[in-house]
């Protein structure tokens, strides 16, 4: 049955020549050999010096803390641990899953230079090494909670105060947040991110002059991509995701360069994204965009997929009615159920309810909304309204909904409503009154409320698109 | 050491680098990890002290482990450097015809389920009994990947405009 031989075909040659075979044997061997000796030599004082050397690093990773002699050993920085290779994996993945956000624009730059780029998004901050053509490291931003991005009146600044030192900060309303970070990429591969208060160290930048230093940093540094970059260009923009701010920087031969990230879907599978970086010269107007190396294997992608996966939202309230509805809305108004690391959340705003016998009939709005992941943040990426007259029949564990009225969209929306509105008209403009987003909202809080007390998914975050993240705990 | 471990140690290397390198091309897609790989893998496998039952046994822990090993270094795999698949098929040591480089150019293009399935099968000569032993999958799911895997090679090879 074997004779696909293409197939087999296709792996002959597949092997490492003899050169190489001897080369990584003498790595084996060496290894092997040195094992054995030290072994030999230090037993147990082996053991003993890697048990302190364990200590001493858990010591100054956990505790986090270094004192300046000069402060005359009062604490100035806390050094942070580094991140965590769970936390890594979200970034990553939460990096390729940008499109699926229904993001408008790729992440932006912060900082871009021959040898590296930073930038960063909801979950993290990627460092990536232009000369290896890899990410080199990757930075937990919501474990600092630096990461406001595309927020409405709170945001995150990220500046190159000198080269290879960042500076990230938190303001609102212009005003800095007394907390702020500084990452050390010296070595981009391990960066050394070290939490400082204004006041409190040595060298400490005041609130105003970090603020200051972001707006000139941003002056020097950004501009509009599409508004930038000639004509000839704005289709190719178009049919892509692009960073909404090019990154201006200097190269070392003195050109003036812009820099942007692409995230290109693959038509095939739309998916797939992949990241380029696109970089302009500002003299010539030529233009280069480089495929980055950023991405999760299929193999992995599958794991993530059901690592992550969120469950299905289940009512557990006590309204049998709205179980009822909620049910209907879950079965037949769900078109995110294929889409992973999404959860549909319905919340059906009622607004009259006629009793008949057994029989119920409710002109309800069913509205919905749709979330993602995105580490501890559950992040808004759709939902709408369906104004609806549903008929519930009654049944041994409570009701179920056995015929829906829902209103069409466009022409048919105001037509559809006043014809199953026509026994009750206060409804149709109850329907279309404003007070509905404060009823939405509302209901949306006790639904997530609920979905959450259900599911324990370490979510501490909403955030709404293009607004702030707000804490799911302050919510009355 | 004993020399004599070491003699053993080498020939057991030798028997089964070939075939690690394989699976661990299959998985990692990338030369300069697939080479960390291999290293690893028998440096596992010395200070595991395994002793074998035979040669079906032996192969078989190969593949296990290799297998094992691969899927923990895709769990970083954002640290990867990619090596561009041309670059390992210019190093083969056979001479590789121009269709052979594009059916495993399609092959590396499938999910590693079906990768590996195929490879199995077609080059190391295992009967879908014994695929399904190692893999820890039933026997039904080893046949209908094969088929899938054969059904999307060859969707992906009749795009290239190969005929097969």
């Amino acid at each position: 049955m074997k004779n696909d031989t293409f197939i087999k075909d296709a792996f002959n040659g597949l092997e490492l020549s003899q050169e190489k075979k001897e080369r990584i044997w003498d790595g084996i061997e060496t290894q092997i050999s040195a094992e054995s000796r030290n072994k030999k030599k230090t037993g147990k004082t082996l053991g003993r010096f890697a048990g302190t050397a364990a200590a001493v690093f858990a010591v100054f990773f956990m505790l986090g803390v270094c004192s300046y002699a000069a402060t005359g050993g009062k604490i100035a920085d806390v050094f942070l641990k580094r991140t965590s290779k769970e936390a890594e994996e979200d970034i990553i993945k939460n990096t390729l899953n940008i499109s699926q956000r229904m993001e408008v624009y790729a992440p932006e730059l912060y900082v871009c230079n021959e040898d590296y780029f930073v930038f960063a998004h909801l979950r993290g901050m990627v460092i990536y090494d232009r000369k290896k053509d890899c990410v080199a490291s990757l930075v937990d931003l919501q474990e600092i909670d630096c990461n406001n991005f595309d927020t409405e009146s709170r945001f995150t600044r990220i500046v190159e105060e000198k080269d290879r030192t960042l500076v990230i900060f938190n303001e609102q309303n212009d005003r800095v947040d007394k907390v702020y970070y500084k990452c050390d990429l010296t070595d981009l591969e391990n960066p050394l991110l070290t939490q400082r208060k204004i006041g409190e160290t040595l060298e400490a930048l005041d609130a105003k002059k970090l603020h200051n230093n972001w707006q000139k940093y941003k002056k020097a540094h950004y501009t509009d991509t599409f508004n930038s970059v000639p004509q000839s260009l704005t289709k190719f923009l178009n049919n892509n995701m692009y960073s909404e701010n090019s990154f201006i920087w200097k190269a070392k031969d003195g050109s003036r360069k812009q820099s942007a990230l692409i995230v290109r879907h693959i038509k095939e599978n739309p998916e797939d994204v992949y990241y380029s970086l696109f970089t302009l010269d500002k003299n010539t107007k030529k233009h280069t965009i480089v495929k980055l190396n950023i991405e999760v294997t299929v193999d992995n992608t599958e794991g993530i997929i059901n690592k992550d996966k969120l469950p299905k939202f289940v009512y557990t309230g006590n309204n049998a009615k709205v179980e009822a509805i909620c049910k209907y809305m879950c079965s037949n108004l769900n078109y995110e159920h294929e889409r992973t690391n999404t959860v549909y959340i319905p919340i059906p705003l009622i607004y009259k309810t006629i009793e008949k016998k057994n029989k119920l009939v409710i002109l309800v709005n069913l509205s919905s909304t749709v979330l993602t992941r995105n580490g501890n943040v559950l992040q808004d990426i759709g939902g709408g309204f369906k104004e609806s007259r549903l008929y519930l029949k009654k049944t041994d564990s409570g009701y179920r909904v056995v015929k829906a009225e829902l209103a069409g969209d466009g022409a048919k929306l105001i037509r559809d409503i006043e014809r199953f509105t026509k026994d009750c008209p206060d409804v149709k403009n109850k329907f279309f009154s404003d007070k509905r987003y404060s009823k939405y909202r509302t209901m949306f809080k006790k639904m997530l409320k609920m979905y959450l007390k259900e599911n324990n998914l370490g979510i501490v975050y909403y955030k709404d698109y293009g607004g702030d993240k707000e804490k799911i705990a302050n919510w009355k | 050491m004993q020399e004599k471990e070491k003699e053993d140690f080498k020939q057991l290397y030798l028997r089964q680098v070939d075939m690690v390198y394989r699976i661990c091309l299959l998985y990692l897609k990338n030369k300069s990890d697939t080479e960390d790989a291999v290293q690893n893998i028998f440096l596992k496998t010395w200070e595991k002290q395994i002793s074998f039952k035979d040669a079906v046994h032996e192969k078989a822990w190969f593949i296990t482990v290799a297998r094992n090993y691969c899927k923990d270094v895709l769990k970083c795999s954002w640290r990867r450097k990619r090596t561009d698949l041309y670059e390992i098929i210019e190093e083969s040591t056979e001479n590789r015809s121009e269709k052979d480089d594009i059916v495993l150019e399609a092959v590396m293009k499938l999910n590693s389920k079906y990768r590996e399935v195929l490879y199995l099968y077609y080059f190391e000569d295992y009967a879908v009994k014994e695929i399904s032993k190692i893999l820890d999958r039933k026997e039904s799911t080893i046949q209908s990947q094969l088929a899938a895997a054969r059904k999307k090679l060859e969707k992906i090879l009749v795009a290239k405009g190969l005929r097969l």
